[in-house]
């Protein structure tokens, strides 16, 4: 009898202790999990930020004539998603901070309208301005997150080669009688015009496909490197799902032990919609000023006399809502 | 004896296979659904303010409940850094982001910052801490957003 009490109090020792193992790997589960979770939002928010920064650029250079087209500066949407990424673990923006965050991103991509860039770890030499060799050398060189060249988004058929963009309304193609604007799409494989699906797949591919060889070129001398990384399967053409639309900003972060026991990975893709520019004009009638937008007022119509941004701006300048153009009649 | 031994012995770990292992899975199953959730009240409560770009009583209100209905006690820290860019004096500009404590209207750019900190230990902490003698640290979670609008 006392023999098969002790064979249960056995049985259930080890549950127990099974129990308490199950435990301590569950709670250590748990916070690697929130920690992931709190990963991804830190990395959403910073490449909101960054992808903001593309809009916010001083000067967009849009017009109707290049749809979807602008410029910024990458680095600037790199330095404001560090900077945001620093606010979200508690770490002010100052230097070694910047430096500790660049050293987590493997590569980072920013797509434009008619070119992308990606930054990866460089070779940069630190030297004034007309340093001789000798004082170049004593300053030394160092790996920084850095952009490259901008690249263009490349096509090739057998008798040109065709520079794509965003827009999709036009490329530009080298021959070999020259270099012009082709109106329209290049032909696919099969010779007929690509379709506009077919040419955002190709772009989406070009920058999944260098953003993969800068991660990879990155990881080629880290012996945990596994060979292998997460991009959401939107950026993958097998689902045919485009996650580059419009002018983007990619990051991965990788390695992040910030908060966590473990090195932690996580991966953003951002992605801006600007189609075009919807210009307001300020004009004269009847002796008040009134402003409405530019594709409201019938051309010829109106003579405009200022051109705004927004209609905060346009009130400011004194001009007032004008409800003949904008509602199609008097106010309510 | 050995008997009696066994029998008491039994007992007790009955008690601790009955009553101690659904507690300490009750336990572990609400503080991650807890620590889930405040995150979740943390990032609706940054995309309003970035959406919105501005703070009103109402919101802070708002959060603060959501925050506090999950059962521990939580202190809310919000900064307000904001965005401040100047010319570097060579033809560049550096960004700074200046701390603020006008949290009723942002600027575009600004980036708010919440701070969720527990007051007090959780179920689950106390209990690793009374069976395994473990001393977790309190919640703390940190997350930021810079405003759109």
């Amino acid at each position: 009898m006392g023999k098969n009490f002790g064979i249960i109090n056995m049985v259930a020792i080890v549950y127990i202790a099974a129990l308490l193992f199950g435990y301590l790997i569950y709670t250590q589960k748990e916070k690697n999990e929130i920690e992931q979770l709190k990963l991804s939002y830190a990395i959403d928010y910073a490449s909101d930020a960054g992808a903001q920064q593309l809009l916010g650029a001083g000067m967009l250079d849009m017009d109707y004539a290049n749809y979807k087209a602008f410029n910024v500066d990458p680095q600037q949407v790199l330095d404001t998603f560090i900077d945001v990424f620093c606010f979200n673990y508690d770490m002010p923006p100052v230097a070694a901070n910047r430096q500790m965050i660049k050293d987590y991103i493997p590569a980072a991509a920013v797509a434009m309208f008619d070119g992308y860039y990606i930054a990866s770890h460089r070779p940069v030499q630190f030297y004034k301005e007309g340093a001789t060799p000798q004082e170049q050398a004593a300053y030394g060189a160092d790996r920084q997150l850095r952009f490259g060249l901008k690249q263009a988004y490349g096509y090739r058929t057998t008798a040109a080669r065709y520079a794509l963009n965003m827009g999709l309304d036009y490329t530009y193609r080298l021959t070999d009688s020259g270099f012009e604007k082709y109106d329209g799409l290049p032909p696919d494989e099969t010779g007929s015009m690509m379709t506009k699906e077919y040419a955002m797949k190709w772009i989406n591919n070009l920058v999944a496909g260098d953003l993969a060889a800068a991660i990879h070129e990155e990881n080629s001398v880290n012996y945990s490197w596994k060979n292998r990384f997460y991009i959401p399967s939107q950026l993958t053409s097998q689902t045919g799902v485009n996650a580059i639309e419009g002018p983007s900003f990619l990051v991965l972060v990788q390695g992040v032990r910030l908060t966590s026991a473990k090195p932690i990975d996580g991966f953003s893709v951002s992605g801006t919609k600007i189609d075009q520019a919807r210009m307001l004009i300020g004009y004269e009638r009847s002796g008040k000023r009134y402003y409405a937008f530019a594709d409201r007022v019938p051309a010829g119509s109106e003579t405009p006399t200022m051109m705004f941004s927004t209609m905060k701006e346009a009130a400011q300048a004194g001009y007032e809502f004008d409800w003949k153009y904008m509602a199609g009649g008097g106010p309510p | 004896m050995t008997d009696l031994f066994n029998k008491i012995l039994g007992v007790l770990l009955a008690f601790i296979l009955l009553a101690g292992a659904p507690m300490i899975i009750q336990t572990m199953s609400r503080e991650l659904t807890v620590h889930r959730s405040v995150l979740n009240e943390m990032t609706n409560f940054i995309d309003k303010v970035t959406d919105n770009g501005r703070l009103s009583p109402a919101d802070l209100a708002d959060f603060q409940l959501g925050i506090s209905s999950y059962g521990i006690a939580m202190d809310i820290t919000i900064n307000r850094y904001m965005k401040v860019v100047n010319p570097d004096g060579a033809s560049g500009t550096y960004t700074s982001y200046v701390y603020s404590d006008d949290l009723t209207t942002w600027n575009a750019g600004d980036i708010i910052q919440v701070k969720v900190q527990a007051v007090d230990y959780s179920g689950a902490q106390r209990l690793q801490n009374r069976i395994l003698r473990l001393t977790p640290a309190k919640f703390e979670q940190t997350l930021a957003g810079m405003i759109r609008k």
